[in-house]
């Protein structure tokens, strides 16, 4: 009598068995695959017309005094100068607010502090962007920007910076505090052994220590605000059109609010002109920008980071 | 003891003893906790101007408000039946399609797919997706379903959208060390994790691999593939 010996086929299960994980294995890889899709379908559908646009429009109306669609005019720069400004006053606003906020969290709060802390920001996080469009029109302009500066306009990209800023504070705080949290605490001990304070501690050894993490969620951030459309379509005011203009405290566009300006008009524009079309043009413009915005972040972050 | 001068003995106790102020640090202590106050402070003020704004529409016709239909002409009979049916039935659909779709994806990339180049690109395709603006799934939306598929509304655009927030989400949540060491015949085991703590728990990859192939159920337990020891003992950082 011989032991019995175990074939492969005797660990692999029945052939039923494993048609259905392969089955299984095509649902989810296409669900995956999908994505890609999504990925090429947004590319596709926005070059063909983007290029529609560029062989429409006479080039010099791309350099021109400002952005007036329904007039030909297509001053690209325009929108960048109003999103530039937009996203540099957020990032005033959300990066010192919401740095302070992971790293007192991170190093400061005891656990009771942070678990009554976190749901608050939670809630800030969750406030739908037209609530904080429609906040900074009505809130934040007349109390804050009428007060300490002396805009031109109630409506202004000032403003809109603003509320932008207050809607990525928590963006920034959580994934800053996830930053800092990942520093191993052997170096906090180390440095408090060789003597170093708290502040020191925290300065001079957390923050670098978690570098890879605070710049990404810096570039993070960015790419949101670049991408915000409802804050400042509702509180930068400018709906029609807008002079090409460098100051914070004029009515202006972005370049996510044109397209909401634009697309909100499409009835009335559809088949006149290359209006509709800018549309998409703006729109791979805006893609270009948010795509090396996170392949940059994510470059860096793997190359920065450090595995402890 | 006799090593020690009267005078060292002194200093050092009054070093170890004095309790020097550590302004630097109070002041340092100080910012951080304006920064979080000034927070706060949005956030109250926020939700009690959206609320002090909104009682006073909602105290006069609470039910006409909420149940009446939108009415440009008369702003006084205006109501926001139709916006809550919309957002509701948005949610609806978004929660039938993008949900089940991004999971799939995540349970794809996590536990089935080989760490290649190809699933590589996937899963930083994926992570792009999530950082584009809406607005561009906009016109995603607008070119499919209403262009290509005609007479549907771009509303369902936000089922992109959606998708591909689900399934970074979803993606995220499985912690990184365990992703190939558990078979294919249990890929929810180890889901149970919350997202973000692959970054916060910096456990050892083998103690988490032990933890979770213990918790297999026994009859579940199955040759796993050739590769997967392998590649557990690499397996690529946590994003």
């Amino acid at each position: 009598v011989t032991a019995p010996v175990l074939q492969l086929s005797d660990l692999q299960g029945d052939a039923q068995r494993r048609r259905r994980e392969r089955q299984v294995r095509v649902v989810l890889r296409s669900a995956a695959l999908l994505s890609v899709v999504i990925g090429a379908l947004i590319v596709l559908s926005l070059v063909s017309e983007a290029w529609t646009f560029l062989s429409q429009v006479e080039l010099t109306k791309l350099t021109d005094i400002g952005w007036y669609p329904r007039r030909n005019y297509f001053d690209v720069s325009t929108l960048v100068a109003g999103t530039l400004i937009v996203t540099g006053v957020a990032m005033v606003v959300a990066v010192p607010l919401g740095l302070g906020v992971a790293v007192y969290l991170s190093e400061y709060a005891r656990p009771r502090m942070r678990r009554v802390l976190k749901p608050l920001i939670e809630i800030l996080a969750g406030i739908p962007s037209v609530v904080l469009g429609f906040f900074a029109l009505t809130w934040i302009s007349p109390n804050i920007v009428d007060r300490f500066f002396s805009p031109r306009t109630p409506n202004n990209l000032l403003s809109a910076g603003i509320g932008v800023g207050i809607l990525v504070i928590p963006l920034v705080a959580s994934i800053s505090e996830d930053a800092l949290r990942a520093v191993p605490l052997s170096l906090r001990e180390a440095s408090y052994g060789v003597g170093a304070r708290k502040v020191q501690t925290v300065a001079r050894v957390v923050i670098p220590a978690a570098v890879s993490g605070l710049v990404a969620a810096f570039i993070v951030a960015v790419s949101r605000a670049i991408g915000e459309t409802l804050v400042v379509t509702i509180a930068a005011g400018a709906s029609g059109g807008s002079l090409f203009s460098t100051s914070p405290l004029d009515q202006g566009l972005t370049m996510t609010a044109a397209m909401a300006t634009v697309a909100a008009g499409t009835d009335q524009v559809a088949g006149q002109g290359p209006t509709f079309q800018s549309l998409f043009f703006i729109g791979l413009v805006l893609f270009a920008i948010t795509l090396t915005l996170n392949v940059v972040a994510d470059r860096f972050v793997r190359r920065v980071r450090q595995k402890y | 003891m006799a090593l020690a001068s009267a005078s060292t003995e002194r200093t050092v106790l009054a070093g170890l003893q004095q309790r020097r102020a550590d302004l630097k640090g109070l002041v340092f202590q100080g910012l951080l906790m304006a920064t979080l106050l000034v927070v706060l402070l949005v956030l109250f003020v926020l939700l009690s101007d959206v609320v002090r704004e909104s009682t006073a529409v909602l105290g006069e016709r609470p039910g006409g408000f909420l149940t009446g239909a939108v009415n440009f002409t008369n702003p006084a009979e205006n109501g926001i039946r139709q916006g809550i049916v919309g957002s509701v039935v948005i949610g609806l659909i978004v929660m039938v399609t993008a949900i089940p779709l991004g999971v799939a994806a995540a349970i794809y990339l996590e536990e089935y797919a080989r760490p290649t180049r190809f699933t590589r690109f996937v899963d930083v395709n994926i992570r792009n997706l999530a950082g584009v603006p809406s607005i561009v799934y906009g016109i995603l939306g607008f070119t499919i379903f209403v262009k290509a598929l005609d007479g549907m509304t771009g509303g369902r655009s936000l089922l992109a959208g959606a998708l591909t927030r689900c399934g970074k989400r979803a993606s995220a949540s499985a912690p990184p060390a365990g992703r190939w060491s558990v078979t294919t015949c249990c890929p929810t085991r180890c889901r149970a994790s919350s997202p973000g703590r692959c970054s916060r728990s910096p456990v050892p990859s083998a103690k988490r691999r032990r933890s979770s192939s213990s918790g297999r159920r026994p009859g579940s337990s199955r040759t796993p593939p050739a590769s997967s020891n392998a590649s557990a003992v690499d397996s690529p950082p946590c994003r």
